[in-house]
């Protein structure tokens, strides 16, 4: 599956429940208010739009938008 | 008002979701792996927190015995709140709709011992179960659980299952704040069975366990569970009451036409008959909850009646299920008293038609043969005196809502709380009134004189009040004030000071009413 940025933005952003802005390059150390529990709505919310699931090594490992990229696309 | 989670999982996201439809809600949260230990040393105590403990079996799996002892733990928590405890429940282990066990919100159906327990704890006037297990059943539990995230985040829910629990609890909130309901009034064509009686005839209906009448079946079932629970049933049907009462007499349904307290069976306007069924029953229009198959009815008695609570009703089994999901249909507690409602009210029809025999008002009372039986402090009274200060409007001085454990707190601090019970030759009204006095050096303060509605217009207020005082007088505890708040509603209280300050040289000091629950 494939995803656009802006796609990707506008489900962060429901998520974080935070206006951020999203960069191809964003990760947990670039984008202060991904934190556990925002990274736990991420799941959450990515799981509902995108009818994907993730398994406990994905949700452990996904901590920037490239490795987001690269497992949905292997989705 | 704050919301307290108490969980064993991470309820951020639901707290979050309840936020948004709740935006002036105040929320906290508190994880804790184990929860007994948790709610054992729980110290905060504001008086108007809402409780919602939530311990996910479905996902925690803990052992029966910790469950037993998680349910008493939640009972003695609960008993020390003066506020709504919401607890969940997830192990339904019965897949029998709600609907069809007459379940309200106060009942469960699992195993016996977890019954048994969570039952006692029920007992318990501000424990309410939220039934997650329902959510689960609706949604289904593949879809209802994210087990991975939950492993690692203690957060085990899907969207949709994170959105089912904040609408729950959003809806269980309003329910709290609201009136409850106390009348359903319903259609009759096509909503208490499939077909019209005029048109196609007694034996041209359907509501029968086939195809075209199970749902009616199932409908009327539900309704007919509702009886037991306080609810009155009335009619309100556009029809010719020969053909209604045929249709009820020559049917085998699970309604009869007894079970309806009044029947508005004619071709005026359903607006004017509610209105009457309102005035007949000495209740508001917002304790009706009205059913039709009919969205004009609907929308026109709706635009009318500022206040009606409408349903609408096809005969699909899916409106069925979700209709009897409603929180209309829930009451707070369910007493002795509701159990005999339709009685009472039937009796009270009985007394109407001797009235209208006797003719003077003087004469009927003592035809009526009163007696009256006053209660000091009972403790067995207070679920139905704490009942009795949230429902009361008409006749209420003060009006204040006070959970059991408040009631039990005043006698121990010297308060005398006098209950009254009346009968008379027709039957037995229960336990209807309630004279509050708060002991003070001199001066001695009414702080509250209740009744219900039932029992006015029969001069039996002057009678309760004339004996509490003298009792009081005897025990040189002669009250010299009474509290009154005036409200929208309580003009009989308003109408019957005169007579208190009249009679009694007491003082009126205004009350104010403060927010709770």
């Amino acid at each position: 599956m494939t995803i656009s940025l802006a796609q990707l933005q506008e489900i962060f952003r429901s998520a974080f429940n935070e206006d951020i802005d999203l960069l191809p390059t964003s990760s947990k150390d670039t984008l202060e208010a991904w934190d556990s529990i925002n990274h736990l709505q991420l799941i959450v919310e990515l799981e509902d739009r995108l009818g994907v699931s993730f398994t406990k090594e994905e949700i452990e490992q996904l901590d920037s938008v490239p490795k987001l990229t690269a497992m949905l696309a292997a989705k | 008002m704050t919301f307290y989670f108490i969980s064993d999982t991470v309820t951020t996201p639901i707290a979050r979701e309840l936020k948004k439809t709740l935006p002036e809600l105040s929320v906290e949260e508190r994880y804790e792996e184990d929860l007994i230990p948790a709610l054992m040393q729980w110290q905060e105590k504001p008086a108007d927190a809402v409780y919602f403990i939530h311990s996910d079996q479905y996902f925690r799996h803990k052992p029966a015995a910790w469950q037993m002892q998680f349910l008493q733990t939640v009972h003695a928590f609960a008993a020390r709140q003066t506020g709504p405890v919401l607890l969940s429940n997830q192990l339904d282990d019965s897949f029998e709709p709600r609907a069809w066990s007459g379940y309200a919100g106060r009942q469960t159906s699992m195993t016996d011992r977890y019954r048994r327990q969570l039952e006692a704890c029920l007992s318990l006037p501000n424990l309410y179960v939220v039934d997650l297990a329902e959510l689960v059943l609706n949604i289904g539990a593949a879809q209802f659980y994210q087990y991975n995230l939950g492993h690692l985040y203690q957060m085990p829910y899907t969207k949709p299952a994170v959105k089912a629990i904040a609408g729950e609890l959003q809806q269980q909130l309003h329910w709290l704040q609201a009136e409850e309901k106390k009348v359903i009034v319903l259609d009759c064509d096509n909503t208490l069975w499939k077909g019209i009686v005029g048109e196609d005839g007694v034996e041209g209906i359907a509501c029968d366990n086939n195809a075209d009448g199970i749902t009616y079946y199932h409908f009327q079932q539900f309704l007919k569970n509702r009886i037991e629970e306080g609810f009155l049933l009335c009619l309100c049907s556009k029809n010719n009451e020969a053909d209604v009462e045929a249709a009820f007499r020559k049917r085998r349904m699970p309604l009869q036409w007894e079970d309806f307290i009044v029947k508005k069976i004619n071709w005026q306007d359903k607006y004017t008959q509610l209105q009457s069924i309102a005035q007949e029953l000495n209740v508001g229009i917002n304790s009706l909850i009205f059913i039709d198959d009919n969205l004009f009815e609907l929308n026109a008695t709706s635009a009318l009646l500022p206040g009606l609570t409408t349903l609408h009703f096809t005969g699909d089994y899916k409106d069925f299920l979700h209709l009897t999901r409603s929180f209309h249909f829930r009451k707070r507690a369910i007493l002795k008293e509701d159990r005999q409602r339709t009685e009472l009210y039937r009796t009270e029809q009985d007394r109407n038609r001797l009235l209208d025999e006797t003719g003077d008002m003087g004469a009927f009372i003592d035809a009526l043969g009163i007696e009256m039986e006053i209660g000091v402090n009972d403790p067995k009274d207070l679920e139905r005196l704490s009942q009795l200060t949230g429902k009361t409007n008409q006749f209420n001085f003060n009006k204040q809502a006070y959970s059991t454990r408040e009631l039990e707190e005043m006698i121990e601090t010297g308060w005398k709380l006098f209950s009254l019970r009346v009968s008379d030759k027709f039957g037995d009204y229960g336990l209807v009134g309630l004279i509050m006095t708060r002991p003070a050096a001199e001066n001695h303060l009414i702080e509250n004189f209740l009744m219900s509605c039932r029992a006015l217009g029969k001069r039996i207020e002057e009678k309760f009040f004339r004996e509490v005082f003298s009792q009081l007088q005897t025990q040189g505890a002669a009250p010299g004030q009474i509290i009154f708040t005036p409200t929208e509603r309580n003009q009989p209280a308003q109408n019957f000071i005169t007579i208190l300050t009249n009679d009694y040289q007491l003082s009126t000091i205004a009350g104010n009413i403060p927010e709770r629950l």
